[in-house]
């Protein structure tokens, strides 16, 4: 049921997106220029009722952050369930392990030195190689005897984070004012940039993520009654651990590096997630995948209407629209299905 | 299905936790496990469940190394009823018994009609089945416990461990649970804290002491009052139960700081 209703809401919110935006496209014309290049030889392509002008705003602007606005939704949604049953803590989220801010050191560096500092990367390759680099570090510092301990990763993760924040924050304050608003840009998060092309990357990663995770799901399940309780059902808790980690840090590198930091989806997501169907991965992941996507294409939609002609950055409105949507939820009663009442 | 400790040594940090354990309990014989807080009851049966590797010896089910076979596949031979669960994200009491059946399953898909039957009927073998759809975070400890005996039942292996079960409950489900036990047909390996609980009910018991397997046999060969006394440091006496004739233990101060009944009355006159 949740699952159905959320796949219509995300196909009416590409449509809604296509249509609105400054060059005027109607719902039916959006969703026609939509299925006319999904499917070959549709009459209306070229009977002349459509402007070139309306195909590209559709086609080369205002889908590509639509489907970028869906993929990192349902993909930060997805790594920060991941992140939580790896720590077994509520308050984890995909940027525990200092993915963001290693990101924003990445961005940053190109930003206000040039992608010449960095040896040449583009922007994007930067902040996926500052999110990696970051990860790798807080995993190697959480080992110990080979073991990687939740408690560890968080406090590692928290500590690191700080580190590389206070180098982001360095290099902000010492760059010329223009760049400063790049910065900003990047570190609240934005979709607007996106075109298909940027798609392919974080696409592939979200793939692969499902397939892992997929496969996974029910020693997920036992990982959330413990480490001792999963090992005498046969699940290879450490080696779980480690597998899950790398799908998410490659996963939310991946979308970061061309979305920037979107905060508030991934920790609260999967959390709306579990009081809508329970705690189970196998009914709460595809709820939380969906329910990212569509919450991340609503923000995009508000990002660009709200205050349009201007832009409201997305991780602002993700917060704005998200918070006292998700207190109302967590107040209610059935969120003492998802223990959130201690 | 036989279990077999084979000269069993465990070292955790560098500190020799078991020190070459021989322990044999035959197919569908209920062993109690009985030491002081820190003996090494826990650490000898994570040894069978794969939790903690031995550094020495081998653990056999019948002839099979569990340290050499699929971890999976010695999962669904030994079924554990573990100390503690975590409740930070609730999973419904039918979820938390179903998860029994992780070792037989794969993938994304549901459960079978076969799983679900054999989770119904260990919820209402141990009296959980009314609380089936609450979240165990909500549960009382006594309750819990429940849920994790039916869920150790719910794998339907041929050997059952169960790691100090009755902590938490009350005396009605303590022998309730040894109840349950005694009838089933499995190889069982428990952990006791309460030795009258272990002596009436278990038809073998090993005292470990330090890491160290003391006694072996029957509860009256090996829970006699000197080995007590000895690994327990209290001062026991054995009576004879007035109406089943078993032998029951009571225990004391031991000798040097055992005061006088008379003595302490004085005591509270003063």
């Amino acid at each position: 049921m949740t699952v159905v209703a959320l796949g219509v809401a995300i196909l009416l919110m590409v449509v809604v997106s296509g249509s609105v935006g400054t060059v005027e496209v109607g719902f039916a014309d959006a969703a026609r220029i939509v299925v006319g290049h999904l499917v070959p030889n549709m009459p209306w392509m070229s009977d002349g009722s459509l402007t070139v002008l309306q195909d590209q705003a559709v086609w080369q602007f205002r889908l590509p952050r639509a489907l970028l606005a869906a993929l990192a939704g349902a993909g930060l949604a997805l790594a920060g369930a991941i992140m939580q049953v790896i720590v077994r803590n509520p308050l984890a989220e995909p940027y525990l392990l200092g993915v963001s801010s290693g990101a924003g050191v990445g961005a940053v560096l190109v930003i206000t030195l040039g992608s010449a500092a960095v040896g040449g990367l583009p922007l994007g390759v930067a902040a996926f190689a500052g999110a990696l680099v970051a990860s790798a570090c807080v995993a190697l510092t959480a080992r110990h005897r080979g073991v990687l301990s939740p408690t560890r990763m968080i406090l590692s993760g928290v500590a690191l984070g700080s580190l590389f924040s206070a180098i982001t924050s360095y290099l902000t304050l010492t760059t010329e004012a223009q760049n400063v608003f790049s910065v900003l840009f990047f570190l609240l998060g934005s979709v607007s940039a996106a075109s298909m092309g940027s798609l392919v990357v974080p696409a592939v990663a979200f793939a692969v993520a499902c397939v892992v995770v997929g496969l996974r799901t029910r020693a997920m399940n036992a990982l959330l009654t413990g480490d001792e309780s999963a090992t005498a059902l046969g699940v290879d808790v450490n080696r779980l651990r480690a597998v899950l980690l790398v799908t998410s840090a490659l996963l939310t590198g991946s979308i970061v590096s061309v979305s920037g930091g979107i905060g508030f989806v991934g920790l609260v997501i999967p959390h709306v997630a579990r009081i809508l169907v329970g705690a189970d991965h196998r009914r709460m992941l595809p709820v939380a995948v969906l329910g990212g996507a569509a919450f991340l294409m609503l923000a995009d939609l508000l990002s660009r209407t709200v205050a349009a002609p201007a832009e409201v950055p997305i991780g602002i409105l993700t917060a704005v629209v998200g918070a006292p949507f998700f207190l109302w939820l967590m107040r209610r009663d059935t969120a003492t299905r998802a223990g959130l009442d201690r | 299905m036989r279990v077999r400790f084979d000269h069993v040594s465990v070292s955790l940090g560098g500190r020799e936790v078991l020190h070459d354990v021989e322990l044999e309990i035959h197919p569908g014989r209920f062993l109690g496990l009985v030491g002081p807080n820190g003996s090494g009851k826990s650490t000898l049966l994570r040894t069978l469940y794969r939790a903690v590797a031995p550094s020495s010896g081998r653990v056999l089910l019948d002839e099979r190394d569990v340290w050499r076979t699929d971890r999976r596949t010695v999962a669904r031979t030994v079924s554990v009823m573990t100390q503690e669960t975590s409740t930070e994200f609730d999973l419904t009491v039918l979820d938390v018994v179903l998860l029994a059946r992780v070792p037989f399953q794969r993938g994304f898909g549901r459960d079978t009609d076969a799983d679900l039957d054999l989770a119904w009927s260990a919820l209402e073998r141990v009296g959980a089945a009314d609380v089936a759809d609450r979240p165990v975070g909500r549960l009382s400890g006594g309750q819990r416990q429940r849920v994790m005996l039916a869920r150790a039942l719910a794998a339907d292996a041929p050997v059952l461990v169960l790691d100090e079960p009755t902590n938490h409950l009350d005396i009605a489900f303590q022998l309730e649970l040894m109840r349950i036990a005694t009838d089933l047909d499995r190889t069982i390996i428990a952990a006791l804290h309460d030795l009258n609980l272990a002596a009436t009910h278990c038809d073998d018991i090993a005292v470990l002491d330090a890491g160290r397997l003391v006694a072996t046999g029957t509860p009256t060969e090996a829970l006699t009052p000197r080995v007590v006394e000895d690994v327990f440091g209290v001062a026991v006496d054995q009576l004879t139960h007035p109406r089943t004739g078993r032998p029951v233990l009571v225990f004391d101060h031991p000798p040097q700081t055992r005061q006088d009944p008379t003595d302490r009355r004085d005591e509270i006159n003063a």
